[in-house]
C-alpha cells in the first residue's frame, strides 16, 4: 500500500491524461468501445487484461500514432490535435516504449538515445550525447555505449530503448508490453530498471502480462475485456478483491487466486 | 590458333586510354545523377501524393520498356529537331543513360524503403520528429544498406551501358577501341584487349560493393 491510491485519485489536481469515450473499431471488430479513463499525475497505471482486450490499442491512440476514430483524448489540458504538425508537439512529450525495441540498427547505443534531442530539439550533439551517456548509465549500459543494437541481448536493447524515450524528458512513459519479447531471464532488469523510475515519480502507463510487477509496481489497476473497463482500481483490490466476477476469472487463468 | 599481334594497341595506347577516362567520367556522373534522382523519385514514389506516384510509375515502366540505345539516338537526333535544342554527344549520352538507369534505382530505393519495419517509422515519429525526418534519419540510411547489392549491378549496368554511347561518337573506351579496330584491320586484338579493361574496370567494382555490403549489412537489419 504505498501512496492510498484512491484517497490520492479522489483528492487530486486535474489528470495529466483524460481519455473520454474514445473508440476504435477494424472493420466490425470493437477494438475499443467507449473508454473514458483518467492518469493523474506522478501515477503508475497498469493496463491488464486477455488478448485483444483493447489495452494496447488504448496506449497506442494516445500520442496519436493510431488515431481513435471517435472521442478524445485530452493530455495536460489539451485535446490532442490531430494535424500533423501539431500533435508532434504533444507526442514529444510522451515517451513511447515499444514491445519489440525498435531502437535504429543503423545507430549505437548512444547514437539512439540522442537522435530525439538532436533532431526533434535541436540540441547540440555533444551536449545530447553527453546527456545519453548519463541516461545509458542509468539504465546500467553506460559499457555499451558504443555497441549497435545487433551486439545488445534483447534486455539491453529494451533498457537503451528506455533510455531513448527519456531523452526526450517526457512528461508521460508509456509501455506497450515492455517485456512480451523478452527472453525470461531478461524480463527482471528491464522491470527492475522500470521500478526505478516508477520510483522517481514519473507518470507512467503499462501494457503488460506482469502481474506481479503490476501488483507490486502500479498505484492503479484497469482491467480491460472486448474493448471495454471491465474494472478498475488500486492493485490491493484487483488483485486481492476483485468485485467483477470476470477479474477473478481472467487472473485465474494466469494463477492468482 | 592466329597470332596475337599488339601492335596497334601498343601503338595507340594513349589514344585507348583516355577513351577508359572518358568511359569512367560518364560512368560516375550517370551513376551520381542517377542515384540523387532514384532516390528523391523513390521516395517519392512510396511517399508523395497519388498523383506524383502515378508519374513516377508511367516514368519507370516506360523507360523499363525502351531500350537505353533508343533513348540515346532519340535525345541526340530527335531532340535538336523537336526543340532546337542541341546537345554535344557526352551529355546526350550522359542525360539518356541517366534517365534510363534512374528508372530502375527507383525500384531499387522503393523496394529498400518499403523493406524497413513499419515499427521503425513509429518509433522516429514517437520521438517527435516529422515524416521528413523519419525518412532521412532512420528510413534511408537502413534502407541504402539492404539496396546495396542492388546498387553494385546498377553500377556495373551504367559502366556497361556506356558503351553504347559510342554510336553517337562519344570519344570513350568503345568508340576509340572501334576507331584502332578499323584502321589497323586487327578487330580480334583490339577487341579482345577490350573485354580485358571492362572486366577490370567491372569485376574490383562489384567485389568492392559485395565487401561493403558484408561489412554493412548487420547495421540494416531491424
Amino acid at each position: 500500500m504505498t501512496d492510498a491510491s484512491p484517497i490520492r485519485r479522489a483528492a487530486r489536481q486535474r489528470p495529466l491524461l483524460e481519455y473520454k469515450h474514445v473508440h476504435k473499431a477494424f472493420g466490425v471488430f470493437k477494438a475499443i468501445d467507449d473508454i473514458s479513463i483518467n492518469i493523474y499525475p506522478g501515477e503508475v497505471v497498469c493496463f491488464i487484461g486477455p488478448s485483444g482486450s483493447g489495452k494496447s490499442t488504448l496506449l497506442r491512440g494516445t500520442n496519436g500514432l493510431d488515431p481513435f476514430d471517435g472521442g478524445e483524448v485530452i493530455f495536460d489540458g489539451l485535446v490532442l490535435p490531430r494535424k500533423p504538425s501539431d500533435v508532434r508537439k504533444v507526442r514529444r512529450r510522451m515517451g513511447m516504449v515499444f514491445q519489440n525495441f525498435e531502437l535504429f540498427p543503423h545507430k549505437t547505443a548512444l547514437q539512439n538515445v540522442a537522435i530525439g534531442p538532436i533532431t526533434v530539439l535541436n540540441t547540440a550533439k555533444a551536449e545530447a550525447e553527453q546527456q545519453a551517456m548519463a541516461l545509458l548509465a542509468k539504465v546500467g549500459l553506460a559499457d555499451k555505449a558504443d555497441n549497435y543494437p545487433v551486439n545488445l541481448s534483447g534486455g539491453q536493447q529494451q533498457r537503451v530503448a528506455i533510455a531513448r524515450a527519456l531523452a526526450m524528458q517526457p512528461e508521460v512513459l508509456l509501455f506497450d508490453e515492455p517485456t512480451s519479447a523478452l527472453d525470461p531471464e531478461t524480463i527482471g532488469e528491464v522491470l527492475s530498471v522500470m521500478k526505478a523510475l516508477a520510483d522517481e515519480g514519473r507518470t507512467m502507463v503499462i501494457v503488460t502480462h506482469e502481474m506481479s510487477f503490476a501488483r507490486r509496481v502500479a498505484d492503479w489497476v484497469i482491467v480491460f475485456e472486448r474493448g471495454k473497463v471491465l474494472e478498475e482500481g488500486p492493485p490491493e483490490q484487483i488483485f486481492e478483491a476483485p468485485t467483477v466476477e470476470r477479474t477473478k476469472e481472467f487472473l485465474g487463468h494466469l494463477g492468482w487466486a | 590458333m592466329p597470332d596475337f599481334d599488339l601492335t596497334p594497341i601498343m601503338e595507340s595506347w594513349q589514344f585507348l586510354v583516355a577513351g577508359v577516362g572518358v568511359t569512367i567520367m560518364l560512368s560516375l556522373l550517370s551513376i551520381a545523377a542517377s542515384l540523387v534522382l532514384g532516390t528523391l523519385l523513390g521516395v517519392g514514389r512510396v511517399y508523395g501524393p497519388r498523383p506524383l506516384q502515378w508519374a513516377i510509375t508511367f516514368y519507370v515502366d516506360t523507360m523499363r520498356s525502351i531500350p537505353v540505345l533508343v533513348v540515346i539516338v532519340w535525345i541526340y537526333f530527335a531532340v535538336p529537331i523537336l526543340t532546337g535544342i542541341n546537345f554535344p554527344p557526352f551529355w546526350s549520352a550522359l542525360i539518356a543513360i541517366t534517365i534510363h538507369i534512374t528508372a530502375s534505382v527507383v525500384e531499387i530505393v522503393r523496394a529498400g524503403v518499403e523493406s524497413i519495419r513499419e515499427g521503425q517509422c513509429r518509433a522516429g515519429l514517437a520521438l517527435g520528429m516529422s515524416w521528413p525526418q523519419v525518412i532521412i534519419n532512420i528510413v534511408l540510411p537502413q534502407a541504402a544498406i539492404r539496396m546495396l547489392p542492388a546498387i553494385g549491378s546498377v553500377l556495373s549496368v551504367t559502366i556497361k551501358d556506356t558503351a553504347i554511347a559510342s554510336v553517337i561518337a562519344v570519344p570513350e573506351f568503345m568508340k576509340r577501341a572501334e576507331t584502332v579496330a578499323a584502321q589497323s584491320y586487327q578487330p580480334m586484338e583490339v577487341f579482345t584487349f577490350a573485354i580485358i579493361v571492362y572486366f577490370l574496370l567491372l569485376f574490383p567494382t562489384t567485389r568492392t560493393v559485395d565487401f561493403i555490403y558484408r561489412r554493412l549489412s548487420h547495421l540494416g537489419r531491424s
